[in-house]
């Protein structure tokens, strides 16, 4: 179990940093992924797991969606201002790689443009997109994580594919 | 163009691999410290039995603690022995006993003293020579009486 988590935990909150822009959020929520993981499926098939922790992340994702619009729904009419982290979480990664400065600015700006794209997208597209194109999940276990069907994963992913293409095309030759 | 978008995917996946490596260690050390706490909270869970597990254990337990439970009560009846029965059973006059009281209380207190023995419940032997004074007709007759139903609530239980 350790070894899987180890295997997904950086890409998981990666996935979830992106759908709610907010570290302490992202920790949280691939935390309680990983509990409800164990509780609920670590006597499944380990081919299973991937697909499994992601339906469980995919979930908790959308239900902190849920609760975000509710409480900007309060903030609105109590006049409250949004707690939510707007700062970008590009700005907190530091260098430690020790690239070149040509080579570290330019894998900066295309991870800041695809960044930027990433959240031009809807939600389930963005999370499709990435589950598929990073994560290496096929269209089915794509299908399990997300809860929906294969044809609407299939939609979901060339419409993102289509749109990333697009926006980032000039900067990816 | 599926090339294209073989080439398209592949810089994605490199971008986002590039930016796993680029995590700062204070993000790390978090993902790795709540990765053992999930751990130890559902191995903390998991040694927790269930409420579904204990509840009709419980009550079993208890069903076989009330079933098993000694009953007290005036309507426990205690089996009379033989020789009660016999006493009862037997064509003699009560008059019989009126003339050896004494034995007969005799046995009574054997009968008490073997059945306390034996942890059987049973009757106390009354004390028949602190109301009357032995000897009066008057007297031991009342006596008779009393060891009759002594004899008979011993029975009775």
């Amino acid at each position: 179990m350790e070894e899987f988590f180890r295997s997904i935990e950086r890409q998981a909150f990666r996935i979830a940093l992106f759908a709610c822009n907010n570290r302490e959020d992202a920790l949280d929520l691939v935390q309680d992924s990983m509990c409800s993981f164990i509780s609920k499926y670590s006597r499944k098939a380990e081919s299973e797991w991937k697909p499994l922790f992601y339906k469980i992340l995919q979930n908790k994702i959308r239900d902190l969606h849920r609760k975000r619009s509710v409480r900007s729904y309060w903030q609105v009419w109590t006049g409250g201002a949004s707690d939510e982290d707007d700062t970008d979480p590009l700005e907190r990664l530091e260098d430690k790689k020790g690239l070149n400065p040509e080579q570290e600015t330019q894998n900066m700006q295309a991870l800041e443009k695809l960044q930027d794209e990433l959240k031009q997208l809807s939600l389930k597209q963005q999370q499709v997109f990435l589950l598929r194109a990073w994560e290496g999940l096929s269209i089915s276990e794509t299908a399990v994580a997300m809860g929906c069907s294969e044809g609407a994963i299939k939609s979901h992913y060339s419409r993102a594919t289509e749109r990333l293409k697009k926006k980032l095309g000039k900067y990816w030759p | 163009m599926i090339k294209a978008d073989e080439k398209f995917e592949d810089k994605v996946r490199k971008t986002l691999d590039q930016s796993l490596n680029d995590l700062d260690n204070g993000t790390l050390a978090e993902i790795r410290r709540l990765k053992y706490r999930a751990m130890d909270v559902a191995e903390h869970k998991k040694s927790r039995k269930p409420v579904w597990v204990i509840a009709p254990v419980l009550a079993s337990l208890l069903f076989i603690v009330l079933l098993n439970m000694p009953q007290r009560g005036d309507n426990q009846f205690v089996t009379p022995g033989l020789t009660e029965l016999n006493i009862l059973t037997s064509a003699e006059s009560l008059d019989f006993y009126d003339e050896d009281i004494e034995f007969y209380e005799w046995c009574s207190e054997v009968m008490a003293s073997e059945a306390n023995m034996s942890g059987q419940r049973t009757a106390v032997p009354v004390d028949t020579g602190t109301k009357h004074a032995a000897g009066t007709r008057e007297g031991r007759s009342s006596v008779t009486k009393l060891g009759i139903d002594r004899v008979s609530r011993f029975i009775q239980g």
